[in-house]
């Protein structure tokens, strides 16, 4: 691959990618109450998610019945719904609980789902980069249920005979997907924050879990998602330590261009930076499952025909 | 009998529909069971329906207007000729969805024999809520004096899901793309009641006439399902492929040539 080619690329993987991308957060924005934390978590995440105006606009309607931490109507109204609840409120909504318990909210598997919460959250957050020693204090302040996707950047080494550059590299049709406002980029700039506040480091990280155990517990999004061509899987990466990051690729491949090209090319941009390409084959080329798993009920109903004769 | 559809060859083709419509029979209940808090009636109605926790749900006032407005249309209309008045909050007898497979009536005639089949399509289905499909209503309006209160039920779920899915674009849009495109069909004897089904995109056809008779004659019964067309699938395209290809084409098509 020449410079040249690579620019003959770079002309195919933009529309591409932005086709995609447009595609993806349609998707995404029409399944949004499907990702919503209180689905799989019920109480113990704030019910204010349920509305779909911001606590003020909506009024007292809004508002649901309390919940097992007696965090209702009264308590709500008079917080930010960011906000976590504070140790006074906590107090009284145990107190409150004891008698109230709001059995219709419940929603089914919401103890077990918090409980892989906090089990993951203990394994991944007591340890580096992140040593937080909070636990976590259900209801769980949620600020959004909108997703957002952001194309991953990886760490690349590119070597050649007489260079060695580290290079980041964008794979542009693979997203990490995040619930709207807890990007990694904040997560990054929190670790590398030596004031940062813990708590908000704390909720920045539970965000992240949450969608984690969101799609683990709702199989049927994979499915759905891998249906629409846009596969999600988990991964990890050193710097984020042990969290489980959602990833949303696509069925079109991409792929880093050899490493000569990419020294060539970010030598000539002065930036340390490159991205990965679409090729027309990677395209024209893909398969479809749908047809091949019909064809193959059509051979098997062959084969069977043929052997009852 | 039309030589292209000997019974040996009926027979085949009866397999391996039976095949194919499961195969994707059951793909689409696991994408609809994935989606079914979208299709409750309460993500578009909110607190128009009876006895749903109390939260404002933008637009619902809309929603509920557009279906009073379109239940005063169709209930009061023939057959049904019921009050047109439609009160809220509403009570809604079942909130999960279930395919019901879409028949209709032919009439087949060969030579001087004629019949009415019942014919069904495996590969489109009836979208509707547990229980209360809309083909429901022709056996109750058989009925000497139709059930008014399960009519007016059968025609109210019917026209809630059509609701909460014509004011959800992007789900239709998500069904589009999984190549089970929703559509709005009005059915024999069920007046202007809007019913909801999905279909694939494999399609089946109805054999000829004399092979539909003998079939029915074979079987004793005045019912046939319609046979999947094998070709077809061989030359099925992937929209989403489809769209790419097109996308390159329009904004670099040198790439294409090279």
């Amino acid at each position: 691959m020449t410079l040249a080619r690579l620019r003959h690329y770079r002309k195919l993987t933009r529309p591409v990618s932005a086709h995609l991308r447009t595609q993806l957060e349609t998707i995404l924005e029409t399944l949004t109450p499907l990702f919503h934390a209180e689905t799989v978590f019920g109480d113990y995440v704030q019910k204010s998610m349920l509305s779909t105006k911001p606590e003020a606009e909506a009024g007292p309607r809004a508002q649901l019945g309390p919940d097992r931490w007696g965090r209702g109507s009264e308590l709500s109204m008079k917080r930010e719904a960011a906000l976590p609840p504070t140790v006074k409120e906590l107090q009284d909504a145990r107190k409150y609980a004891k008698a109230n318990i709001s059995l219709k909210e419940v929603v089914k598997g919401a103890d077990r789902a918090f409980h892989d919460l906090e089990s993951l959250y203990d394994s991944v957050a007591k340890k580096k980069p992140y040593d937080l020693g909070l636990g976590l204090t259900p209801p769980l302040p949620i600020n959004t249920s909108a997703l957002e996707i952001l194309p991953l950047d990886y760490p690349f080494v590119a070597r050649s005979e007489r260079q060695t550059k580290r290079v980041m590299v964008t794979a542009p049709l693979t997203w990490i997907v995040t619930y709207a406002g807890f990007s990694l980029a904040r997560l990054r700039a929190l670790i590398a924050d030596p004031n940062r506040s813990r708590d908000e480091l704390q909720r920045v990280l539970t965000h992240h879990l949450l969608l984690h155990v969101v799609m683990e517990r709702k199989s049927g999004l994979r499915g759905l998602l891998q249906a629409l061509h846009f596969p999600a899987k988990t991964e990890t990466m050193p710097e984020f330590g042990e969290l489980p990051l959602t990833v949303i690729t696509s069925a079109v491949k991409t792929e880093r261009p050899p490493d000569d090209v990419i020294l060539e090319s970010t030598d000539l941009s002065g930036v340390d930076a490159t991205e990965e390409i679409v090729r027309v084959t990677n395209v024209a080329g893909m398969a479809d499952p749908r047809r091949a798993r019909l064809l193959e009920i059509i051979e098997a109903e062959k084969t069977g025909a043929n052997g009852d004769a | 009998m039309d030589e292209g559809y000997d019974l040996q060859k009926l027979r085949s083709l009866r397999k391996l529909t039976r095949a194919i419509a499961e195969s994707l029979r059951s793909e689409l209940k696991e994408h609809l069971s994935t989606v079914t808090l979208l299709v409750r009636p309460r993500t578009i109605l909110g607190d128009f329906v009876e006895g749903s926790a109390k939260g404002e749900v933008k637009g619902s006032e809309t929603a509920f207007r557009d279906l009073r407005s379109r239940y005063e249309a169709v209930a009061a209309g023939r057959p049904y000729g019921l009050s047109k008045e439609l009160s809220s909050p509403i009570e809604i007898l079942s909130s999960n969805v279930e395919l019901v497979p879409l028949e209709y009536p032919h009439v087949a005639k060969s030579g001087s024999e004629s019949m009415t089949v019942t014919v069904t399509q495996p590969l489109k289905w009836i979208l509707t809520y547990s229980g209360l499909a809309p083909t429901r209503l022709r056996e109750l309006m058989a009925a000497k004096i139709p059930d008014a209160s399960q009519v007016k039920n059968v025609i109210l779920h019917a026209l809630v899901l059509n609701t909460v899915l014509s004011k959800q674009p992007g789900l239709l849009a998500v069904f589009e793309a999984l190549r089970f495109p929703v559509v709005t069909e009005k059915l024999p004897g069920l007046g202007d009641l809007p019913v909801t089904c999905i279909s694939s995109s494999v399609r089946t056809v109805r054999p000829p006439d004399d092979v539909l008779i003998e079939s029915t004659e074979i079987s004793g019964l005045n019912a046939f399902e319609e046979v999947v067309n094998a070709e077809d699938i061989e030359e099925m395209k992937d929209p989403f492929r489809e769209k790419l290809l097109e996308v390159i084409k329009a904004n670099a098509p040198e790439v294409m040539k090279g």
